[in-house]
Order: structure tokens, then C-alpha cells, then sequence
């Protein structure tokens, strides 16, 4: 009797990966070699997004059963791969049970646990339609890591790494006592990463991470609490995109235009200050052998800011400005183009090409010319030219999860859980650095010109006119987004005879508010204070079976359908204006389905799987400098269909046991499926433009057939596995293709597409809107490691190169420009073509050449 | 006890890390400035090399046959300019330009691709120019040096330069001194005087007691809504009462005091003053005073 207790309770602990285990057996091929986990992905928070402080470009995906899931998220990384290319807010990821995705985007930002490897190693992972007990599955998968201190191996391990990569070297200490007698245990952890220069110039890397956590168990072992409070203080100096032509000139695929000499030092004007410090309180409580109740409370108060170098009053100071460029000078698309094209172009090409690929500081950002800018403007009574700015996205985030987990019978388990969560966003605009400058105000300089000097219109903030902005003083824009959260989720999973199943369901509310700390003076009535409360209901289900038909047989089939609110960040047409929500903002309504094939015997693994997703009233929110009107645009886009389909199959052969051969390989579309519905508002006027029947100012967009970008749709691999006596030795070649760059909105609008004649019968010519595309291409990635055992614990070498051959023409990701190829148009809607042609000149970031880490653990 | 132990010993770790991890972005030291970051400071002033802004048009400019509005001539000679500058964009009205003066009396404008110019060229800078391999004409009557663009019909005229060929033919002489630039009283008696024209196009001048036509306390010096191709908008100026068309106040839409409203009482206008014509022998040559910032219009008590 207390034998089978025992074994139920087993059972009960370990129900997230029952269904794993009920289809696949033994095979852990999930589990990576202890050597090759140190290597963790190879990315860090420095090459995440476009958007550089969420880490848009990362899934967490790992799996026990499916041989393609198990490879691709690590295997993939030097592309940012993202599994069925789904947006990061797929993703959910979870710590002792509670959501730990960011409120406002949806992400979950990876920097969060940056440093603490021993610690995320200890995890759960669940595919889209896999069962678990910590939540409904989302549709890019969920992970629950276990940051709980009994839970860590015991004893010490300190690693030492070096790495041509964002970091040069890493040191690692981590110490856990285990559980002791009297029920105690204690964790820690201490990783500085750092990097002078990482493997892009300019580039500095300062991070340090710690992690302490204590965990008590009482009452006969059937309570624990457990307390946990981790960080990752960070500062980080960023790399900017290029086009082909930078790039060509400066001889150099990693060419950052962010960094220049000052007193003979590189300094960069992109500096990342990151540090969330967390803390996690958990109680497990085991109310009986079958019932199980895990409750955590999480604090955590986040602080992100990044600076700018911006301008005012001249000219863009960043030596990848476009009329920096030789090519806006002569025309080199067009011949043509007699403006454009003729001897004295032809002067001005080979001046400005001889300048930008001569000595480096030419093609960087020239400070010493900023500060005396500065400093004249200064003496002329004129507020500073040249500045750093500071943007900050701070978070108090409070949330609470409660689940609980009932183990019916050995065939039935059943989960219910309960989340609250609360988070107040704080966004603001300090000033950095004033380079030398004496006076800077808050003024709307980009209103300037439209509106008088004196107007209202021009002031950022009435309630504090023409404000004297000082460092580290806040200016442009200062608001708080008020998001709350609340749901109600279940599971149930049965196995009946061959067939395992899993049913999933949840009921959500989602409460925003924007909370204004400026009286904007283009918009004197609905900026300052709170705007109303946006809510939203939303829910959904899921349906997961696997049928085992024998000899290594297995199906599996996967339905779900949810409405999901729209985020925080999407939901205001411009948040660092006014207070107005998104029109047409809804529920995101998601379809998502897959089947499944597998077959398993002792020398064969093979997965394949087809999945189809399909989204409607999808919405996105972006912002961005538009030069062709001077101005900020801020841009919505709703009412989106979206489709996500494709294959993926996964084989392991295992020739003899020591050695496996593996293929990994997808093919997938993420697509637009129609023209999205389009606001977008100017920072020079505040006028929305968008559909007539809204009462906006006319104009369209032509987006359909966007796809999603910054990952391989194509991707496959062929692996070959060693792994005998204490050696580890793998081999890869990967293929990467049809890798999308952002596309630019404005670039397809109907009024921009009537410019450049883009229009014919009222209908745009879609063939002149194909979206820009990266290069594809060939990489092979490396491993070979040790593990020795000595007297006293154990030592692991292992090196990691990845991109071998070097080579240096795969994208991993960038955006087209967003300006357009002609000058200001005429009233009569004709405009002069430039010799530049934005639309020709994509920003680019390329895969990192041979890089390398090598890693030394030593466990005692 | 070992415990105990390992915990202080992790603490220690953590302070030393917490030590260790100093902020790398350091307070950075401003960069010195003693010599000028702009420009090019191996041009060595030479004597023999100089030349006047009058001299220069003589030997140029003046060799174009007056019928010809825009054209443009290479400069061969190895000639010096020793000039000041009168006028620049800090407020986004000129564009692109400085308006330079030196002492033989003339103004001459030079056209430089870069937005910002007051950064480095304020008012009152005094600096050398290499002319030679620049290039010097007339675009729209007005004397200009810069580099050839022709337009789409075909005609040539002095244009912007890039700023590397700028930053190699000129040199930054000492610091600006504000005080030595006087706008000289424009002779509204030889308004329609064409040799007054020719030397006095591209100058600082100020044309004294006058009004803006038109203004009403509401109307703008160039709203987005009147502008012509250009994306400027001229605006006549009443002189003695009366509206004359021979002089107008141009700006830019992209000027910083562009929305602001024309005063209605009588001004005192300062400005670079340029000169437009369609057929000049026919209707004459248009003043047009571009105002260098709002500062130029002063009120008369």
C-alpha cells in the first residue's frame, strides 16, 4: 500500500512530463550533453531584436519526444530561429508556476535569467499541444523553470569561459547544499560576463547575475516555502544595422555605426542599462499523496534604459546617415536618371566613397565635432545640437499564481490554477549627456515650423512651459501604462487503453490604462492623467492526443482556439502623446492545429509534423523617425489575418551506439493574409491618418503577403554525433533560407504608393511591394568536449565554434528604411525621385563569422 | 557550520563581483577643441594666393553674359578667400547655405550639403577658402559657389557640395566674433538699380522702417499651405505705405518662425539679401530678404 503511495506521489511529481513518458520511453533525447548545455544558446540580451530591449527573437524550446523540437532551439540560435517563426508572446514562460512573460509585450525578456545557466537548466517544457501542470500550453510552447533550492544538485561548480562573442569571458559560481536533514536548502550563484569589445566593435559587455535562494520544508515534508531573489544588472553597448553599401565600404560585415573616438577612446552612443531585480516566494503544499498546491508571489521591479544620440536643429550626426552615402549622390540604379547620373555625380560619388572607406573614424560617429557643434550653438544662445538620450521602460510587477494538481487515478490527472497579476510600466525620456551643451528645453522641435515658436501646440509638457531640461532631467514624453491581469486556467489528461489525451482551457481578463505625467501640447486635453480603462475578456481551449498504435507507432493531434487580448504596447496609437486607444482594438482571435507522426525503435527516432495556425484581428504597433516629414510617425495596424503553416521533420539514426546521425529540417510560411486596417499619427501636428469611415484623413496600406521576419522559414540540418568515454564530439552543417527583414509601413501606404505611380485601375501593384529578403547560406557549427572524473569531482572542457567556414553573407535579421525614394511631394501629388533609393537599401545585420567559446566546469 | 561557511564565502564572492562590475560607460571627458574639428587645418594663408569676393566675381561671374540666369564656371586659379560669415541656417530658413562677406564690401553665397552649418559657421566666424577646384556661377541672379547640378532641364548652376569637398577647401580662423558683422543700410533709392544689384546681391543688409503687406496679426511668414515649388513663400513688403513687389521677405516652411504671424506695425528687416528674375531686362530684378532667425525683424519704436 505505502509502496503504491509512494509510487503515485512519484507519479504526481513528475505528471508534466507523463505524457513524454507514456509515448516515448527512455529516450531522453531532450537532454543534452552536460559539457554542451554550459554553452547555453549563443546569443546574449546584446543581439536580441531590432527592438533591442525585448528578446523578440528567441523561443525557449525544448522537448523530451519530439526529435525536432529538441534540436532547433539551440541548434538554430546563430540565426535567431524562432520555432514556427510565432512572435516571442507565444511563448510562455513560467518560474515555479507563475507567468513570467513581461505584462505590456506579451515576452518574456530573456535578460530576466541572463547569467544564471545552472539555474534555467532546471526546467519543464511543454510543445503547444503537450500536457503539463502548470498551465494551458501557449501556441510557440510553455517552460516552467524550477527555481526552487532543494531542487538544485548539490554541491559546488565554478566555470570559466572565453568566447569571441558578445562576451569575452564568463565566470561562474554556483553552490547548492541540497536538501539537508533538517529540511534546509541553499542556493547561489555569482556569473559576471564581460567583453572590452565583443566580436562587433565598439561593443562593451559588463553583466553580472547572482541568485540566492533559500527553501525550508516543514510538517513531515508535506509544506515547503521557498524564497528566491535573482538579477542580472547589466550594461551593454549595442551594434546598428548597415546596408549592403556600408557594409561594402567598410570592408566589414559587423560595421557599427553607433561608436566613434572621443579622447582617442571608442565610445558608444547605444548603451543598454539593464537589472530586474526578482524576488519569488513559493509554498508547495502537499495536501495528500494525489493532491498537490503550489502557490508563488513574485516581485519584481525592472529599470531598462538606453540611450541615443539625437539631434536637434541639424543635420542626423550618425555616420550612416544617408546622404553620408556615396549612392545619394549618383544614381546607381537608374541610368536614366540625368540628374543623377552624369560627371559631376559621378565627383561627388567617388568623394564621398573615398571619405567613408578611408580611415576608420571616418565612418564613425566624429564626437569631437558634436561637442564643438555644441558649444558654438551654446554661445550662440541655441539650445544643444547634439545630445544623448535617455529611454527608460521601468516595471513594477507584482503577480501571484496558484495551481493545483490532482492525480485522479494513475490514469487521470487533473489541474486547475488561479493568476493575478499587476504592473505599472513607467516610460520616460531623460537626458543623458548634453555634449558640451549649456541649455536644452522640452519642446516639440519636430511642431516647430508648423506651429508658431510660441504656440501651445510646441510644448511638450504645458504644466512646466519651455522646462529647462538638465541631465538625467525627463522630457519628450513621460507616461505610465496601468495593466492588470487575471486568470482561470485547467487541464485534464486520461490515458484510455493506447490513446493519452489532454483537454485545456482558460478564462482571462486584461485591464489598461494609460496614466500621463505631461500635458502634451498637441494634445492639451487627453494627455495628462488617466485615460479610461480598456478590458477585455478572453479565453480559450486546447485538445492534444497522441495514439500509440505499436512497434514505435505514435500519432498525435493537436486543436486550439483562444481569444487573446491585445497587449498593452499595441493598444495606444501613440503613447508618448496622447492617451487614445488603437481603434478597432480587439481580442486576437487564434486558430492553431498540428499533426504528428512518430516512429521509434532502437536505432531510429524520426518525428514529422505539420502544423497550421490562423489569427484574425491581429494588431501591431510601431514608431519610427520619418524623415520625408521630419517628424515621429507612430503607426497601428489592425484587424490582420494571419496564417502560420509548415512541416518540420526530425530523424535520429543511431549507427552504432557511440555515434548518431541526425537530420533536423522545416519548411513554413507566417504570413499577412490581408491589407491591414491603418491609423497612424505624426508627432509634428498630432493628425491620424487612416480610414475615411473613422473620420481620419485618408489613407490605406497594402501589407498583405508581409511575412514574418528575422528567422529562417527554410532552415534544415544534418548532424553527426559522437558521444563515448567521456568525449562528446558533434558536427553540423545547417542550411538557412528565405529570412525576411521587417517591412516598412509607410513604404506601402496608398499615398505613398500614388507617389511612386504604384497604383493602376485603384489597385496597387503589389509585384513593386515584395518585401525586402536576407541572404540564406551554409553554416557548420562545432562541438568537441570532455568529461573527466578526478579524486574530487568532476571537470568538463568543452569548445564550441560555430560558423566554421566563416561565412559572412547569412542575415539573421534587419528592416527596410523607412523614408522614401522621392523628396517632398508637389501639391500636385508629383515628387522629384532621389538618387537614393531607401526602397533598394535594406538595414541588415549578418550572422557572426567563426566564433567560438570554450568552457571549462569544475563540479566538486 | 561548513555551511555557514560557503554562505560567507558566497557573500564575499558577491560584494567582490559587486565590486568588480564598475560601470564601464565612464563620464566622458569633453573633448578639448583646441583645434576646430571641421574644415581642413593644413591650409596655410598666403598673400600671394588671396583674392577679394569683388575681385573674384570680376574675374568670373561678370565674364557670363548677363542673359544667362544659372551657369557655372570652374575655378582654376589657385585663389584664397579670407571671408565672414554673415548668414547660416539657425533657424532652418537658410537651407543648406552660408552667406559670406569680406572686406572689399561684396556678399557671396556658398551652397554645402549639411544641415547644422551654424555649428560650426556662426555668425561672425571668420574663415579661409581654397577655391581652386570649386566651382562659381550664377543660380536664379544670385552669385554662389559650390558644385555644378544639372537640373532636368538641363541647365547647369553652382549647387550644395558635399561636405568632405567643404571640409577640405576651407579652414576655421580663430573664434567668431559676432560684433564684426554689420548689416549695411539698404539704399531703398537704388531699389531697381542694377549695378547696386550686382554688388550688393548675397549681402547683410537691413531695409529700415517698413511693413509687412498683408499682415494681420494671424497671417504666417510661410505656412505649409502657401507654399510654392520651392517650399517657400514670399511675402511683399509695404515700403512708405505702399506695397512693392520688387521686395519681398522669402522663408522657408521648414523655418523655425514659419507659422509665427507677420507683425503689423513697422519693422526694421535684416537679412541676406538675394535677388530673383525672370526676365530682368524686362520687369527687373525681386529682392528677396531671407531672414537668418526671427531675431532679424525688429520692431520700430
Amino acid at each position: 500500500m505505502k509502496q503504491k503511495n509512494l509510487k503515485l506521489a512519484v507519479m504526481a511529481l513528475c505528471s508534466a512530463s507523463m505524457a513524454q513518458a507514456q509515448t516515448v520511453g527512455t529516450d531522453s533525447i531532450g537532454q543534452r550533453g552536460a559539457a554542451l548545455s554550459e554553452s547555453a544558446f549563443t546569443f546574449t540580451e546584446a543581439q536580441l531584436g531590432e527592438d533591442d530591449d525585448m528578446s523578440q527573437n528567441v523561443t525557449i524550446v525544448n522537448s523530451n519526444s519530439n526529435m525536432y523540437a529538441s534540436e532547433v532551439g539551440f541548434l538554430f540560435s546563430p540565426v535567431r530561429f524562432r520555432y514556427r517563426a510565432f512572435d516571442q508572446k507565444y511563448n510562455d514562460v513560467y518560474i515555479n508556476g507563475l507567468p513570467m512573460n513581461d505584462m505590456e509585450t506579451g515576452q518574456f525578456r530573456y535578460s530576466l535569467v541572463g547569467g544564471l545557466n545552472q539555474q534555467t537548466k532546471n526546467q519543464e517544457f511543454a510543445l503547444p499541444f503537450e500536457t503539463n501542470n502548470f498551465a494551458m500550453t501557449g501556441m510557440a510552447g510553455s517552460n516552467n523553470y524550477n527555481f526552487r533550492p532543494a531542487s538544485m544538485p548539490a554541491g559546488h561548480r565554478i566555470t570559466l569561459s572565453g568566447a569571441n562573442r558578445s562576451y569575452t569571458l564568463r565566470g561562474m559560481y554556483t553552490f547548492n547544499t541540497g536538501l539537508s536533514n533538517r529540511g534546509w536548502a541553499f542556493s547561489g550563484n555569482l556569473t559576471y560576463r564581460w567583453a572590452n569589445e565583443g566580436y562587433v566593435e565598439g561593443t562593451f559587455y559588463n553583466s553580472l547575475s547572482y541568485f540566492l535562494g533559500v527553501q525550508k520544508v516543514f510538517g513531515d515534508g508535506s509544506h515547503s516555502l521557498s524564497l528566491t531573489t535573482w538579477g542580472n544588472p547589466t550594461e551593454r553597448a549595442s551594434q546598428g544595422a548597415g546596408t549592403d553599401e556600408m557594409y561594402w565600404m567598410a570592408n566589414d560585415r559587423y560595421y557599427n555605426p553607433y561608436w566613434g573616438y572621443q579622447n582617442g577612446k571608442k565610445r558608444n552612443s547605444r548603451v543598454v542599462n539593464d537589472f530586474a531585480p526578482t524576488a519569488l516566494l513559493t509554498w508547495d503544499w502537499k495536501i495528500s499523496d494525489n493532491d498537490k498546491l503550489t502557490t508563488s508571489l513574485m516581485g519584481k521591479y525592472s529599470m531598462y534604459k538606453s540611450t541615443k544620440l539625437n539631434y536637434n536643429n541639424a543635420d542626423n550626426p550618425h555616420p550612416n546617415y544617408w546622404k553620408n552615402m556615396p549612392s545619394s549622390y549618383f544614381d546607381i540604379w537608374d541610368d536614366t536618371n540625368t540628374s543623377y547620373r552624369n560627371i559631376d555625380a559621378l565627383a561627388n560619388w567617388q568623394s564621398a566613397y573615398d571619405f567613408w572607406s578611408g580611415p576608420k573614424a571616418n565612418r564613425q560617429i566624429n564626437w569631437d565635432q558634436l561637442y564643438y557643434a555644441n558649444k558654438q550653438a551654446s554661445a550662440q544662445g541655441q539650445d544643444a545640437m547634439y545630445y544623448l538620450q535617455a529611454k527608460h521602460n521601468d516595471a513594477l510587477t507584482i503577480a501571484l499564481a496558484s495551481t493545483f494538481n490532482k492525480q485522479i487515478d494513475k490514469d487521470k490527472a487533473w489541474n486547475i490554477g488561479i493568476v493575478g497579476a499587476t504592473n505599472k510600466g513607467m516610460h520616460y525620456q531623460t537626458m543623458e549627456d548634453m555634449l558640451g551643451a549649456t541649455t536644452f528645453h522640452n519642446v516639440n522641435t519636430y511642431a516647430i515650423g508648423t506651429y508658431s515658436p510660441d504656440a501651445d501646440e510646441v510644448q511638450y509638457d504645458l504644466n512646466n512651459r519651455n522646462g529647462l531640461v538638465g541631465k538625467d532631467d525627463k522630457f519628450g514624453y513621460n507616461y505610465n501604462l496601468l495593466v492588470n491581469n487575471g486568470k482561470l486556467w485547467t487541464s485534464y489528461s486520461e490515458n484510455f487503453g493506447n490513446l493519452h489525451y489532454v483537454i485545456a482551457g482558460k478564462l482571462g481578463y486584461t485591464s489598461m490604462q494609460r496614466d500621463g505625467k505631461m500635458r502634451n501640447g498637441l494634445a492639451k486635453d487627453n494627455s495628462y492623467g488617466k485615460s479610461h480603462t480598456a478590458q477585455f475578456i478572453d479565453g480559450g481551449m486546447k485538445f492534444g492526443a497522441n495514439v500509440n498504435l505499436g512497434r514505435g507507432n505514435t500519432f498525435t493531434l493537436g486543436l486550439g482556439y483562444e481569444h487573446r487580448a491585445p497587449q498593452a504596447k499595441a493598444a495606444f496609437i501613440s503613447p508618448e502623446i496622447n492617451n487614445d486607444f488603437v481603434r478597432n482594438l480587439k481580442n486576437e482571435r487564434v486558430f492553431s492545429s498540428e499533426i504528428g507522426y512518430q516512429f521509434q525503435t532502437s536505432w531510429l527516432h524520426a518525428n514529422i509534423n505539420a502544423y497550421y495556425s490562423y489569427l484574425t484581428n491581429v494588431s501591431d504597433w510601431q514608431n519610427f523617425y520619418m524623415d520625408d516629414v521630419n517628424s515621429f510617425t507612430y503607426v497601428s495596424l489592425t484587424n490582420m489575418k494571419k496564417a502560420y503553416y509548415g512541416v518540420e521533420a526530425g530523424l535520429k539514426f543511431r549507427v552504432t551506439s557511440a555515434f548518431d546521425v541526425k537530420l533536423v529540417g522545416q519548411i513554413s510560411d507566417a504570413k499577412i493574409l490581408n491589407d491591414a486596417n491603418l491609423e497612424y499619427m505624426r508627432s509634428q501636428n498630432a493628425v491620424v491618418y487612416g480610414d475615411v469611415a473613422d473620420g481620419l484623413v485618408e489613407d490605406h496600406i497594402y501589407n498583405k503577403g508581409m511575412r514574418d521576419n528575422g528567422t529562417p522559414l527554410t532552415a534544415a540540418s544534418l548532424g553527426l554525433s559522437y558521444h563515448s568515454g567521456g568525449w562528446f564530439i558533434d558536427l553540423n552543417a545547417n542550411y538557412y533560407d528565405r529570412i525576411y527583414l521587417s517591412y516598412s509601413p509607410n513604404y506601402r501606404y496608398e499615398s505613398a504608393c500614388k507617389v511612386r505611380g504604384d497604383i493602376l485601375n485603384n489597385q496597387p501593384v503589389r509585384s513593386e511591394l515584395s518585401q525586402a529578403k536576407g541572404h540564406g547560406g551554409f553554416m557548420i557549427d562545432g562541438s568537441i568536449g570532455r568529461s573527466i572524473y578526478l579524486k574530487r569531482g568532476s571537470l568538463s572542457i568543452n569548445l564550441t565554434v560555430t560558423n566554421i567556414l566563416n561565412n559572412t553573407n547569412i542575415v539573421t535579421g534587419g528592416y527596410e528604411q523607412s523614408r522614401s525614394d522621392y523628396s517632398t511631394p508637389k501639391a500636385d501629388g508629383t515628387a522629384t525621385t532621389r538618387a537614393y533609393k531607401f526602397s533598394k537599401n535594406p538595414m541588415k545585420f549578418y550572422a557572426y563569422g567563426t566564433n567560438g567559446l570554450l568552457n571549462i566546469a569544475y563540479k566538486f | 557550520m561548513k555551511k555557514t561557511k560557503y554562505i560567507k564565502f558566497l557573500v564575499a564572492a558577491m560584494l567582490l563581483g559587486g565590486l568588480a562590475t564598475s560601470c564601464m560607460d565612464d563620464d566622458w571627458n569633453d573633448p578639448t577643441g583646441e583645434v576646430a574639428p571641421y574644415g581642413n587645418n593644413d591650409i596655410v594663408e598666403d598673400d600671394a594666393k588671396m583674392i577679394s569676393i569683388k575681385e573674384l566675381k570680376a574675374k568670373t561671374v561678370d565674364l557670363i553674359p548677363s542673359s544667362q540666369a544659372n551657369d557655372t564656371v570652374r575655378i582654376t586659379e589657385d585663389w584664397q578667400l579670407k571671408v565672414r560669415v554673415t548668414g547660416n541656417d539657425i533657424q532652418g530658413n537658410i537651407y543648406n547655405q552660408i552667406a559670406v562677406q569680406d572686406e572689399s564690401g561684396e556678399g557671396l553665397l556658398i551652397c554645402i550639403q549639411k544641415g547644422g552649418l551654424f555649428g560650426f559657421l556662426p555668425v561672425g566666424q571668420e574663415i579661409l577658402v581654397n577655391l581652386k577646384g570649386l566651382y562659381i556661377g550664377i543660380y536664379g541672379n544670385n552669385v554662389q559657389v559650390g558644385v555644378p547640378y544639372t537640373n532636368t532641364s538641363g541647365r547647369t548652376f553652382p549647387s550644395r557640395m558635399n561636405i568632405n569637398v567643404w571640409n577640405e577647401h576651407f579652414k576655421i580662423l580663430g573664434a567668431a566674433d559676432a560684433s564684426k558683422v554689420v548689416p549695411e543700410k539698404f539704399d531703398v533709392s537704388k531699389l531697381k538699380d542694377v549695378a547696386y544689384v550686382k554688388s550688393h546681391r548675397g549681402k547683410l543688409m537691413t531695409l529700415e522702417n517698413v511693413e509687412m503687406d498683408k499682415a494681420d496679426g494671424k497671417l504666417a511668414w510661410a505656412p505649409e499651405a502657401d507654399k510654392d515649388a520651392g517650399n517657400g513663400v514670399s511675402r511683399t513688403v509695404k515700403i512708405g505705405g505702399k506695397a512693392q513687389s520688387l521686395m519681398v521677405v522669402r522663408s522657408s516652411t521648414y523655418a523655425d518662425f514659419a507659422a509665427k504671424a507677420m507683425p503689423t506695425g513697422k519693422v526694421n528687416l535684416t537679412g541676406i539679401f538675394t535677388v530673383y528674375a525672370t526676365n530682368p531686362s524686362k520687369y527687373g530684378y525681386t529682392w528677396q530678404i531671407l531672414l537668418r532667425s526671427d531675431s532679424d525683424i525688429e520692431d520700430v519704436k
